[in-house]
């Protein structure tokens, strides 16, 4: 059995206590369990954050396992959420674990969380989980009240702060969208999820640069545990070069 | 002012970025279309539809600011000082 003291003890004194404390209590919802999702669930897992809530529709398949650091050959074929829940107990069975293995939708309830990220591969998905944010959570008997229902410009804003990940080739970027804000409109533009077939699948990637994008959501997150979303990329985009190693933060105006 | 280009943009033209020359009334989209004859590539088609809006998950940036929200391609570029254009990048 591992002490807690020991389990932390290389990241612990770089936190405050209430840094600390937070990272230990808080809800992570991680929408996709892909390749930045399986790297972001590793580094939270081993962070030793309370809860993290899974949502992933797809199985393991060969080309997935470039950059998917949580499964193996063995796992060709099986869900990704129920690898990854075996995967992330035995990294640190501390961290309680609720997968399920569902597309999010604009319908979807998700579980009270504390903050998310966005690990999809496409900007419908994305605009899906935005949505699905902000319907009632699950389990809660609030009726009539989905923001699925809503037109996406009358949408009331996030509930919490969303960490955008998307990484493409040797490419990628992250922003997080703070509670109340625009959302994705406002960093992408109001049609960022018109083209339906612009699933990302298939698409060459570069498994450095997956980590590298993922490694920055993740040290958003730690930020955050900190110093709350002031410190965050809020109305700023990370630009990651993972051929020329020039990475850039854009300073977005509304 | 500099037109500044980033991601898979960058790896098909080869430059980082490219200056222009910016009279007033000049538009994004004119100052673009001078960032293509600087580097001799077309890349145009890569980041607008055929209407001459911006591809669902790209950006065209003047200092910061999306035209999306603005005028689109039409949006002057009065006394901005950088265009930053990326093509859509969004899987993970």
């Amino acid at each position: 059995m591992i002490s807690t003291n020991d389990r932390y003890a290389r990241h612990r004194p770089l936190l405050s206590d209430q840094g600390m404390q937070r990272l230990r209590s808080t809800r992570v919802v991680l929408a996709g369990a892909g390749g930045l999702g399986s790297n972001v669930a590793m580094l939270l897992v081993r962070l030793g954050i309370a809860t993290l809530i899974i949502r992933d529709p797809g199985v393991l398949d060969a080309p997935d396992l470039n950059r998917q650091v949580l499964y193996t050959p063995a796992d060709l074929g099986r869900p990704k959420v129920e690898v990854a829940r075996q995967r992330l107990y035995d990294i640190n069975p501390d961290v309680e674990l609720e997968v399920r293995q569902e597309r999010i939708t604009r319908s979807s309830r998700l579980p009270n969380a504390d903050i998310c990220f966005d690990c999809l591969d496409s900007f419908g998905s994305r605009a899906a989980l935005e949505v699905a944010l902000q319907n009632a959570p699950e389990g809660s008997r609030a009726a009539g009240c989905d923001a699925g229902d809503q037109n996406a410009a009358t949408l009331r804003g996030l509930p919490l702060p969303l960490i955008h990940g998307g990484a493409e080739g040797w490419f990628g970027q992250v922003s997080t969208l703070a509670p109340g804000g625009g959302g994705y409109r406002a960093v992408f533009g109001p049609g960022f999820d018109e083209r339906a077939d612009e699933e990302a699948e298939g698409k060459p990637i570069m498994p450095h640069v997956v980590a590298l994008v993922a490694a920055a959501q993740v040290a958003e997150f730690v930020r955050w545990c900190d110093a709350g979303t002031d410190a965050m990329l809020v109305g700023r985009i990370l630009v990651i070069d993972g051929m020329h190693q020039h990475h850039e933060i854009i300073t977005l105006q509304s | 002012m500099t037109v500044k280009f980033f991601a898979t943009l960058k790896l098909k033209l080869g430059v980082a970025s490219v200056e222009v020359d910016a009279e007033p009334g000049l538009s994004v989209g004119q100052a673009i279309k001078r960032a293509e004859q600087s580097t001799g590539r077309s890349f145009w088609s890569d980041i607008f539809d055929k209407q001459g809006k911006t591809f669902p998950g790209g950006m065209v940036l003047l200092d910061g600011a999306n035209i999306a929200h603005q005028n689109g391609v039409d949006t002057p570029v009065g006394d901005a000082e950088t265009i930053s254009v990326f093509p859509p990048a969004g899987g993970g």
